[in-house]
């Protein structure tokens, strides 16, 4: 009751101090969080949001952006604060309207926007660099690639890097390292020079501020740029670099130590070929690290250096050890049992190894490995000659598949177990059912390059294995307002020509 | 008096107390309350604009510091900025307006037939002011440490224990409003003083103790479930329109006129009933 009678005193005193541009940065924000949760809500209902409730969408957004988009006063304080926050909603806005123009096919559109956030907002410096690092991205995209270099240059030059932070400011340490990318890719000649410049930008950065998540991410970036340019040799001190760069930083560290290490074995394993320093790697790792997935993969990767030298009997006894010593390492124990059918497979103990096959998607159901091992038979049966084994395992294999798919209608996994599913038919010569599989998972890929690629095999297998140019063009059809307004639209089209032509892919 | 009779006792009050629900005049202290309560969380919801600024920009700061001044969050935190604000209307103005409401329904039911509720509630409105700090000060304090009580931790992992950590606030709410439940009446129709009316207050309420329980009780148990939802504005805020919490505020306010004339109905019925008794 007191503090509720000093407050009144307060603002009794306080009365002429109202600003009045906290009005207006009220209602942008109430405008704009309004308009971001119709779009969340028609997501979460694609069905309901055809193109123009989109277009009408982005217009909604641009319109807030006009709205919003007020002259800074030129004093006092609190009136410039209020002011420049309603302004960085109208940036947010612009950006917003953008990225839905962009969505919607239209670059043109959506690069004028973006053009709009970093013209007029220059005192929003983060959404500046994000709105020039999405102009880029969309450039890039066209193919549109020293413009793209221009505005990744000019996001970094606008904010300097926070390592680790949402929004532009953590997107900007990719810059040297993609610019880099970027060039090589037009000028192989080029790949020292440039890849030469990011690293003396990392290299700076990460000896300018050590022990902190910049020089962290500087030194992740500078272990990319060797393994980009495959010098393995570098890449392994890069490694152990960034390894020193984590220990340096407070705890908790902001990298997995481990994971480090991991890298560190793989490198001199894969790329110098030097197994023993990969296996004194893995040992440190083992005696530096010995928790978590890095030490369980590590485990495993022991066990394969044993096995690929032919000492069977050590392998499984290390997959033994790591099924007692990381029981929570889910990911790792199911690579491993796949491992051990292997190795039991190539000791010739198949019956074992088929027991442990079975186990796979029972204990790890969720796991890549449990998709694997179904075609492990597959591949033993083909091997040993035994066509009727093999046809029952490709049978057993569908089953799996199919199981699945029915089992866990959501999991990230179903489009690894379809085109597992189609590899299965495909090699049961079940052509009409492939092409059905193929034709579902194009509509689970959406309007991507990926999804078109499973509509022309589809439609390849139709035409082609089976001579059914009728089922290829209807599903060109049925699939064309799908990849409306994207590149594949002309291409589908010039099929269906084709197909009427009568004319031979 | 056993149980059965004081509820009895309870539900005559009560009736008594509806039987006047016709008359106009009685309706209008809690129809001016209601409006001053109104307007305040119109200047709350409305906090950003330049008139209401300096009054409600400070109070949600205060409540939920600067980001209770972004949408939604203002939304968020306008529940416990308005039940602040509630309690130093309790004092200021609610106070005056259960007098005028006291000597109006005690008019009303045959008893100082020669009251004038708006004057003469104006000649003891400094010491309804003073009792009504004290009974709001108690109430608050006294109610406010019991969650306190409770390790914080405990209450959101056991659901058992925060439904109870709930109601024995509500439990211990009633009590002490029961309590203090006659002091208006005490004040206004009985002359006294305001620490003498504590006294006369506490002996009332103890001489009829199941009754003006019960009398006290109903209108919190028919407002818990909005007293709840006001507390929820976190959830209303994130799952529903923001502008829900409003909505709620706002009938909360409705819901206030409309159990204040039972409950200031009723307490005056049984405080007239029980100084008959007595004399």
């Amino acid at each position: 009751v007191i503090r509720g009678a000093a407050l009144l005193i307060i603002a009794l005193a306080g009365s002429g101090c109202a600003v009045p541009e906290m009005h207006q940065r009220y209602e942008a924000e109430r405008d704009v969080w309004r308009a971001q949760r119709d779009v969340e809500q028609l997501r979460l209902r694609p069905a309901l949001a055809g193109m123009p409730v989109w277009e009408a969408m982005a217009g909604r957004f641009e319109a807030l952006g006009r709205t919003y988009q007020v002259p800074l006063p030129a004093a006092p304080e609190a009136s410039i604060l209020e002011a420049k926050q309603t302004r960085a909603l109208a940036a947010r806005s612009f950006s917003r309207a953008a990225a839905l123009r962009a969505d919607l096919g239209d670059t043109a559109a959506a690069l004028g926007l973006y053009q709009e956030v970093f013209t007029a907002f220059p005192e929003t410096p983060d959404l500046v660099a994000g709105a020039r690092l999405d102009h880029a991205r969309l450039l890039e995209s066209g193919g549109r690639t020293e413009g793209a270099i221009t505005d990744y240059e000019a996001a970094l030059a606008a904010l300097p890097p926070r390592a680790g932070e949402p929004g532009a400011a953590g997107q900007v340490m990719q810059v040297p390292l993609h610019v880099a990318r970027l060039r090589t890719a037009g000028d192989p000649g080029a790949e020292s020079a440039v890849y030469g410049a990011a690293a003396a930008y990392y290299r700076d950065l990460a000896d300018r501020e050590p022990g902190t998540l910049n020089a962290t991410e500087a030194r992740s970036r500078l272990v990319d740029i060797t393994t980009d340019r495959q010098d393995w040799a570098a890449a392994v001190t890069a490694m152990r670099d960034l390894e020193a760069e984590v220990l340096r930083c407070p705890p908790p560290p902001p990298e997995d130590l481990g994971r480090i290490r991991l890298g560190i074995a793989e490198a001199q394993h894969s790329g110098l070929h030097d197994d023993d320093a990969a296996l004194a790697t893995l040992n440190a790792l083992l005696r530096d690290y010995p928790t978590g997935l890095s030490a369980a993969l590590a485990t495993l990767a022991l066990a394969r250096y044993h096995g690929e030298n032919g000492d069977v009997d050590q392998a499984l006894g290390l997959l033994d050890g790591m099924r007692k010593d990381f029981p929570d390492q889910d990911a790792a124990q199911a690579q491993a049992l796949l491992y051990r059918a292997r190795l039991l497979e190539r000791a010739k103990r198949w019956n074992e190894a088929l027991d442990v096959l079975r186990s796979i998607p029972i204990e790890y159901p969720l796991s890549d490995a449990a998709l694997d091992a179904p075609l492990e038979p597959v591949r033993h049966y083909r091997e040993s000659g035994d066509e009727a084994a093999r046809l029952q395992a490709l049978a057993d294999a569908e089953a799996a598949y199919r199981s699945f798919l029915g089992r866990y209608p959501v999991t990230d996994r179903r489009l690894h177990a379809r085109e597992k599913l189609i590899q299965v038919l495909l090699a049961e010569e079940r052509y009409t059912a492939a092409a059905d599989e193929l034709s579902t998972l194009s509509q689970d890929l959406g309007p991507s390059p990926a999804g078109a690629k499973a509509l022309w095999t589809a439609a390849r297998l139709l035409e082609v294995r089976l001579g059914d140019r009728a089922g290829a063009t209807e599903l060109f059809l049925s699939a064309a307002p799908r990849f409306q307004d994207t590149p594949t639209a002309a291409l589908l089209d010039s099929e269906l020509v084709r197909l009427r032509e009568g004319r031979a892919p | 008096m056993n149980l059965f009779q004081s509820l009895s006792l309870a539900a005559w009050a009560w009736k008594h107390s509806f039987r006047q629900a016709g008359r106009g005049s009685l309706w209008v202290p809690f129809l001016v309350l209601g409006a001053v309560e109104a307007l305040l969380l119109f200047g709350l919801v409305e906090f950003h604009r330049p008139e209401f600024q300096p009054l409600a920009v400070p109070l949600l700061r205060w409540v939920g510091g600067e980001g209770a001044l972004h949408y939604p969050f203002a939304l968020q935190a306008l529940p416990v900025a308005f039940a602040r604000l509630q309690i130093a209307i309790a004092v200021v103005f609610a106070s005056g307006i259960g007098g005028v409401a006291t000597l109006a329904f005690a008019r009303a039911f045959g008893a100082h037939g020669d009251a004038a509720p708006w004057r003469d509630t104006g000649a003891r409105y400094l010491p309804l002011v003073v009792y009504s700090l004290i009974a709001v000060a108690v109430v608050v304090l006294v109610a406010g440490l019991l969650p306190g009580l409770v390790p914080h931790q405990v209450q959101l992992e056991n659901r058992m224990v925060r439904w109870g950590t709930r109601f024995g606030v509500l439990a211990l709410t009633v009590i002490l409003e029961t309590v203090f439940a006659y002091g208006t009446a005490w004040i206004v129709l009985g002359g006294k003083g305001p620490l003498a009316a504590v006294a006369a207050a506490c002996k009332t309420a103890a001489r009829i103790p199941l009754a003006s329980l019960a009398v006290i009780a109903l209108p919190a148990i028919l407002a818990y479930p909005l007293t709840y939802l006001e507390g929820r504005a976190d959830v209303i805020v994130s799952r529903f329109r923001p502008e829900l919490v409003i909505a709620v505020l706002a009938t909360g306010i409705a819901a206030r006129v409309l159990l204040g004339f039972l409950l200031a109905g009723s307490l005056t019925r049984l405080f007239l009933w029980r100084e008959e008794r007595a004399s």
